[in-house]
């Protein structure tokens, strides 16, 4: 299969040293990130860097170079051959399946595993820019003291000194990433049987509903795990489980299965405007209480209460033909709703659903794995009031950002962190943590297989990661491989057959629990402007704020980045008179913050979102403002807030304005009734553009297929190509000016007077077959290849930029500036060797992943052989989690890309100019309720 | 009022035109020179070595196949480069005294690789495979030059893009070797 | 008064004593020394534009996608239709015999000369990589690449080439005579050394005269169509491509309308100042200026219908993205650029219409200045707002200039000021001996 042939997997327990060495010694000792005085230059150390040479001509002798032969030749590694390692990683304390590529031991990309049922081989955007964050400049080296340089030994002997004072750990607060791999879970066991008083907190900073809605109904702690593949409807109550952090990949793909022979119809109500509610065949926008008002009355509509709500006329209609279609589909419905809701009206949502029969198959619910004797944050606060803490050990966690604790008061911190943040600064101990990539450990996914996770290399700097750490103050200084080894004791040939596979077994989790009825208490109401603090669907907490692709992509609908905005509807815009870039006093009872206003068409009125994560304090500093300031201990994220313009004014970095431009539909949508009437277009209309002056291969003409109505506008493909194709980020102030290089953008269309409604269409270079750029390019630095690529040689550009304003498109993309990073070598060490770094003064774009295709014709022909159709994936393709995307040749009739490109309804942008483009569309279909409709 | 020019200043402005010319053509003709000769090319330049190791010696001399040691050169793009390892698999016992041979012990205790200087450096926008060009009866002497004779290794031929395109332009079975992503991506 | 072409009183003599000794008078005014000051400054902030450009790249300035191209490209193309006049007049007038032409054409062709070099500056700087220039030249080479000869940019390069080098010809060949004339009554020896080797021997014999006729009249011959043929290239950069605003077959007359419209804008621009301060009243006559601005008059109308045309092609081709484009620059953000130029290049020449305005020197030095203005927009115009706003709206974006975009463009200002400077006091601004001989046709 593609590229990742699990032969070549690798399985030896201890990557070679003698290569990491040599890597050791590559790497810089220097600044952290965001400071120092051009930040421009320093934020542009967040990745890329480039060959010494990159773009020069070979009119330049070259300087001596010297080849770095190992000592001991590593087992299974062939030099130039990247190898894959099967591993997951962690997703709020979920495993999730990653198939990281690693090049001459260097770890360059995370892909999803194709065998993980919850990944299927796509990933997300948080997984793929973890590799970032591997790499991150200001990652700690070494133990600190009190911000001194100090060690290990000289922990551990504070750390026996502290516990002769408390020899049971009496006061000790340890505060962990949520975890439920089973090696922690023993680990905490051992940790408790050695220090029983200490006490552990899942410290969560964006904690939901759920699990107070799970103990009301079950009196234990489950998850609701949903199977979108089964239900013909379903309506989701502000739930977007497009971009649910565990499952979301999983749900993504389930509802591609019927979404794609559009045999199922989507309802959303929501406040904020999500993914879900793009993809949605109907949408309504309302505030957070009268959500839980239209479900009291879907819920009564349904017979699952006799309570009603009171309504305005047209939602009631909504609501009651709603109920009307669910009850015709009993069995194949289900509605979800968002785990911020009242635990009341949680309940209610999965007493409808049993109603609605939807237990059966398509929702479950699985265990939670929370430790039953895990301490609540508000534990936390009483002890810290009243002096109870003697010692408080934060694990990658960051508690002084989001919820404003004073540590000062406790005699012993110490934190475990792999980059400096607002805890260490106030920790006495700051301690580097291990990158997951680098360090042993296990973990189960949500849906209970148990992988057993191997590093790709040793620690790269004196780093432990949380198990080593706990097993060092637990004074048996065990390493991470030893202890899992140790914990699952496998025989040799199991243990590397599990490395292999990455699955070690698959527990059964999936419960289907009866569970006690609950009497819907009416919601609370505000009757001020309610304020939503969301987690950013990238930076999600803040835990990523130092991380520049999830910085500078843009967020799916507003399309602003480098920093958060607060988005409201139109309409209270106007009532407020607020306008783009306004800033805006939001307060919450005396608490206020200063933030930049952004207009999103579709919001519920009255309704502010802001989002998490942003305005760190170290990492970021400049981007954003930090909203966790207005939680208060209670930690509700919908709040009554009072806005007020300040006068002064924050332009926010957008990459899409919204712009109307009548008569033209680069985005074509139809109904689910018309899709039959849609003509085929002539794809050969008359052009003027020259053909290739090349002759054509018989073999092989590469095309891409888009479908519209499976692309709910995730971001992961743009991510894919940052990663795959070392494309740099350039910064807030460039993005400003609309310099951002990403090679696919993800169009956002408003569709309806109001704008209310929302398409995505993935945009990079189309590959016309007669391409405008080609033919004004004086040096031919962009031209056509026989397989219909229309390439473009970096090395020979020489930056006229004509091509550019010549591409309908738009889609070509300049170095005005050095954005690679030529001068951070560990950078270097992330970029995909396949692919030139491109120096400044030089065009890009979209190349179909030539390398990859490079690559496949080499294996082929070294196999004899043609390459097969899905051999080739470009990178979007693969992290796409709805497979919207196909790749693939079009001279073979039997290849995907050439089925989907014979639909009647497969069209090219802008085809009537003559350009012939090789990347088509699958329209967006909708598939709306006839009743809803009038 | 005297003449400021003699008569011969005519001569001398005639001259002085055609030198310009002469010059203009004789400063072409030497560029061109240049970039031919091995100043630019580096063809037949040998560089200095960690190790003064003779191919010559182990080919000709022991009978190597060049994969016993660039053993990836089927396999990958690049050829490979033996480990301390693999010389110390002859060397352990051969020579093991020989002064020469000291930085290859000293590789092994330190755990420290040998550093040899390249002598055949494509650019880096320029992507070879060595593997593709085995299978296609490409052999190494095409772009090496009879190693096995050399006692130190020199590059033989300019690798200049020109120089590959005489190849590509002719790659029998497929006439598509000559557009830019062949080599370039 | 007005209808002459030289001053009554002068003569042979005359004319050579009084042009020649701007030249060689020891002290120059200290009007001259402010302006060359001037020149200096801007040529040095050039410079510093340009250095600092070469070392950070494109970025200083305020391109981007969608807007890849903005100042760069409009200086170019403003520089080029100033360079435009000066062989007009002295070629396209000479052939058609047009007396009045000779006491300009002298620094109008200085004019173009400089222009074209200004121009020349920014397709070598606009480029991302500038130190690969000589890949747009097909020269043998390792890697066995050749220019793309299909694109306009190539045409460019052999287009203005060949003009620079036609119209230095043109203007040495024309100076002969004048530089024996100044080798002949400089006082100083290595003055008269100088003169003199550029003289190249020359005699004033029957034989000199009749070879320089017939080659000036052949340069000429050759220069004529240059005129057109350069901004024609140029305009094809735009006509060529596919986008809505620069795909326009009336671009090339269109352009070479404009840009001899510039281009006399700028003589006058040159001339009315000159004739004050050197006193060349009676050389550069009221008629040379009523003469100028008539054909100023034309080509404003000319240039008036080429816009009429864009609205009425957008209109009729019926075209959704054309007619975006054009109600885009009537009405969208840069309208204010449209509605300037269409009061700089189409309503004010129309005060020409009057002959006091004609001869009144002031008003026309500040309508050449405005229409110079409008020129410039013009190009600006063409360029940002076709670009800001095509095919998607997805992509649409605004062109923010920065200080950088301003100091190059006073930079080549600076740096044309300068080397007129220099030109002034180095050789003759009028043409002696083709005076000499009006003179005494004029004046029997």
């Amino acid at each position: 299969m593609y590229r990742k042939d699990l032969k070549t997997h690798w399985t030896s327990e201890d990557p070679s040293t003698e290569v990491l060495e040599s890597l050791h010694r590559e790497f810089p000792v220097d600044a952290s990130i965001f400071e120092g005085p051009d930040s421009r230059r320093d934020f542009l150390k967040l990745m890329g860097a480039s060959f010494a040479l990159g773009g020069m001509n070979s009119c330049v002798r070259s300087p001596l170079e010297k080849i770095v032969s190992s000592v001991i030749a590593p087992v299974s590694v062939i030099p130039g051959k990247s190898i894959f390692f099967s591993r997951s990683l962690s997703q709020n304390g979920f495993g999730i399946g990653v198939l990281v590529e690693s090049y001459m031991n260097r770890p360059i990309k995370i892909d999803g595993h194709p065998d993980h049922p919850m990944s299927l081989g796509a990933s997300s955007v948080a997984l793929q820019a973890d590799i970032l964050n591997f790499y991150a400049q200001d990652r700690i080296k070494i133990p600190l003291r009190k911000k001194f340089d100090s060690s290990w030994m000289a922990f551990h002997e504070d750390w026996k000194k502290y516990l002769i004072k408390n020899p049971a750990g009496e006061g000790l607060w340890i505060l962990h990433e949520p975890d439920y791999s089973p090696g922690f879970h023993h680990m905490r066991s051992l940790f408790v049987s050695k220090f029983p008083q200490a006490q552990f907190i899942s410290y969560d900073s964006i904690d939901s509903k759920r699990s107070e809605a799970s103990e009301l109904l079950f009196g234990r702690d489950l998850i609701p795990f949903f199977d979108f593949s089964k239900p013909k409807v379903i309506l989701s109550f502000d739930y977007d489980f497009f971009s649910d952090p565990v499952s979301g990949l999983k749900y993504s793909r389930d509802f591609a299965k019927l979404r794609s022979k559009n045999k199922n119809r989507l309802y959303s109500v929501e406040t904020d405007y999500s993914l879900t509610g793009a993809m949605a065949d109907h949408r309504l926008a309302r505030t957070h209480q009268s959500i839980q008002f239209l479900i009291l009355q879907l819920a009564f509509e349904l017979g699952v209460t006799l309570a009603h709500a009171e309504l305005k006329i047209e939602d009631k209609e909504w609501i009651k033909s709603v109920a009307r279609e669910f009850k015709k589909h009993h069995g194949e419905a289900l509605i979800v709703g968002s785990e911020f809701l009242p635990p009341e009206v949680q309940a209610l949502i999965y007493q409808m659903n049993e109603k609605l029969g939807a237990f059966q198959d398509s929702m479950s619910f699985v265990k939670s794995h929370a430790h039953p004797e895990n301490k609540k944050k508000s534990d936390l606060y009483q002890a810290l009031k009243n002096k109870k803490v003697s010692g408080l050990i934060t694990l990658g966690v960051n508690p002084i950002y989001d919820s404003h604790i004073n540590i000062s008061k406790v005699p012993f911190t110490a934190s475990l962190q792999q980059s400096e943040n607002e805890t260490t600064e106030q920790s006495y101990w700051v301690l580097p943590e291990s990158h997951p990539l680098e360090c042993w450990s296990d973990a189960r996914s949500i849906n209970g297989i148990i992988t057993i996770n191997q590093p790709l290399c040793s620690e790269m700097y004196d780093s432990k990661n949380t198990l080593e750490f706990l097993s060092l103050i637990l004074d048996d200084h065990q390493s991470s491989h030893d202890f899992i080894k140790g914990l699952w004791g496998l025989s040799q040939n199991d243990w590397e057959k599990a490395l292999r596979s990455g699955q070690l077994k698959k527990e059964t989790v999936i419960e289907h629990p009866a569970f006690k009825k609950v009497k819907f208490t009416p919601p609370h109401t505000i009757n001020n402007i309610e304020l939503h603090l969301k987690a950013d669907p990238y930076l999600y907490d803040g835990k990523f704020a130092n991380n520049g692709w999830l910085q500078e992509l843009p967020r799916p609908i507003s399309k602003t980045c480098w920093g958060n905005v607060a988005l409201l509807s139109p309409d209270l815009a106007k009532e407020k008179k607020l306008k783009n870039n306004d800033v805006v006093k939001i307060s919450v009872d005396e608490i206020s913050i200063e933030i930049p206003v952004w207009i999103q068409p579709g919001l519920a009125d009255s309704a502010i979102i802001v989002n998490l994560g942003h305005g760190r304090k170290n990492q970021g500093k400049k981007y954003g403002t930090n909203a966790f300031k207005l939680l208060s201990e209670k930690r509700f994220f919908v709040l009554s807030a009072d806005i007020s313009k300040t006068g002064s004014v924050k332009e926010v970095a957008c990459t899409q304005l919204h712009h109307n431009f009548p008569g033209t539909e680069p985005l074509r949508v139809v109904d689910l009734g018309d899709l039959k009437k849609v003509k085929k277009e002539d794809k050969n209309l008359p052009t003027l553009f020259p053909t290739a002056p090349i002759p054509q291969s018989e073999k092989y003409a590469w095309a891409m297929s888009i479908d519209l109505n499976l692309c709910n506008g995730c971001n992961a493909c743009v991510i894919g190509c940052q990663s795959e194709n070392n494309i740099p980020i350039v910064g807030e102030e460039q993005v400003k000016v609309g310099r951002e290089m990403h090679w696919i953008r993800i169009d956002r269309y408003y569709e309806g007077p109001d704008y209310s409604k929302v398409h995505f269409q993935p945009m990079a270079c189309v590959h016309c077959e007669k391409a405008p750029c080609e033919v004004v390019c004086p040096v031919g630095a962009t031209n056509h290849n026989d397989e219909g690529l229309n390439q473009m040689v970096y090395n020979r550009c020489v930056g006229t930029r004509y091509c550019s304003n010549n591409c309908p498109y738009k889609v070509r993309r300049f170095n005005f500036l050095d954005y690679n990073d030529r001068y951070s070598r560990s950078l270097k060490l992330r970029s995909n060797p396949e692919v030139t770094v491109r120096s400044r003064g030089v065009m890009e774009k979209c190349s179909y992943c030539v390398q990859r295709i490079s690559e496949a014709k080499i294996n082929a022909d070294l196999e004899d052989r043609n390459i097969r159709d899905g051999e080739i994936k470009t990178a979007c393709q693969v992290v796409c989690p709805t497979q919207a995307i196909t790749f693939g040749n079009l001279l073979d009739p039997k290849s995907e890309v050439s089925h989907k490109h014979a639909e009647a309804h497969s069209y090219g942008v802008l085809a009537e100019l003559g350009t012939r483009p090789r990347t088509e569309y699958l329209y967006r279909v909708k598939n709306p309720q006839p009743d809803l409709l009038s | 009022m005297p003449q400021i020019f003699r008569s011969s200043s005519n001569k001398l402005s005639l001259f002085s035109l055609i030198a310009l010319f002469v010059t203009l053509i004789l400063v072409a003709a030497s560029a061109y020179g240049y970039f031919k000769s091995s100043y630019h090319t580096d063809v037949g330049v040998i560089r200095e070595q960690v190790i003064p190791f003779s191919h010559k010696h182990h080919v000709q001399g022991l009978g190597l196949d060049c994969r016993f040691c660039h053993n990836a050169v089927e396999k990958s793009n690049t050829a490979g480069m033996p480990s301390t390892e693999l010389c110390l698999g002859c060397h352990a016992e051969i020579y093991r005294d020989s002064p020469i041979l000291r930085p290859l012990h000293e590789s092994l205790k330190k755990d420290h690789p040998l550093e040899w200087t390249r002598v055949h450096n494509l650019p880096d926008h320029v992507y070879f495979n060595h593997s593709i060009h085995i299978k296609k009866n490409v052999s190494c002497e095409t772009c090496h030059g009879d190693v096995g004779s050399m006692p130190l290794v020199s590059k033989q031929r300019p690798l200049t893009m020109m120089w590959c395109l005489e190849c590509h332009k002719q790659a029998s079975e497929t006439k598509d070797l000559t557009t830019c992503t062949t080599c370039h991506r | 008064m007005s209808t002459e072409i030289i001053g009554a009183k002068e003569t042979a003599g005359s004319v050579s004593d009084h042009i020649s000794s701007i030249v060689l008078k020891e002290k120059f005014g200290f009007k001259w020394y402010i302006g060359l000051t001037l020149g200096i400054i801007g040529t040095f902030t050039l410079f510093i534009a340009v250095t600092y450009l070469f070392m950070k790249g494109i970025g200083i300035w305020g391109n981007n996608i969608p807007v890849a191209w903005a100042f760069d490209i409009t200086n170019f193309v403003w520089w080029i239709g100033i360079g435009h006049a000066g062989t007009f007049i002295s070629a396209i007038l000479l052939l058609l015999r047009q007396k009045w032409r000779t006491s300009i054409n002298r620094f109008a062709e200085a004019m173009t000369l400089i222009a074209v070099v200004c121009a020349g500056i920014f397709p070598l700087i606009h480029l991302g990589r500038p130190w690969f220039f000589f890949w747009l030249l097909p020269y043998p080479n390792e890697q066995n690449m050749w220019p793309q000869f299909r694109s306009p940019l190539m045409w460019d390069v052999f287009a203005v080439s060949t003009y620079v080098l036609i119209s230095f010809l043109f203007w040495f060949i024309g100076l002969i005579p004048d530089l024996a004339v100044l080798r002949d009554r400089a006082k100083k020896k290595p003055v008269r050394i100088i003169y003199g080797i550029l003289a190249m021997g020359w005699r004033g014999s029957a034989t000199h005269w009749q070879n320089y006729e017939r080659t000036y009249f052949l340069l000429a011959a050759l220069a004529a169509p240059l005129v057109i043929s350069v901004h024609t290239i140029v305009s094809l950069d735009f006509a060529v491509s596919i986008l809505p605003g620069w795909h326009s077959t009336i671009f090339p007359p269109y352009f070479v309308a404009g840009a001899i419209f510039s281009g006399f804008a700028m003589v006058l621009t040159l001339a009315i100042p000159l004739r004050k301060f050197f006193h060349l009243e009676s050389y550069i006559t009221l008629k040379h200026l009523e003469n100028s601005s008539m054909v100023l008059l034309a080509m404003g109308l000319f240039v008036a219908y080429g816009y009429l045309m864009e609205m009425m092609m957008a209109w009729w081709s019926g075209d959704v993205f054309e007619r975006h484009v054009a109600m885009n620059r009537a009405f969208g953000p840069y309208a204010w650029v449209y509605w300037c130029l269409v009061f700089c290049n189409i309503l004010s020449p129309q005060i020409l219409w009057s002959k006091s305005i004609r001869q009144n020197p002031l008003v026309l030095f500040l309508l050449s200045i405005v229409i110079n203005i409008g020129m410039w927009l013009e190009r600006f115009m063409i360029i940002v707002t076709s670009l800001h706003r095509d095919f998607l709206a997805s992509s649409w974006g605004m062109f923010k200039p920065t200080v950088w975009d301003f100091l190059t463009l006073l930079g080549t200002i600076g740096l044309f000021v300068f080397l007129f400077m220099v030109f002034l006091r180095l050789l003759p601004m009028i043409a002696i001996s083709e005076m000499q001989k009006l003179a005494d046709e004029e004046n029997k």
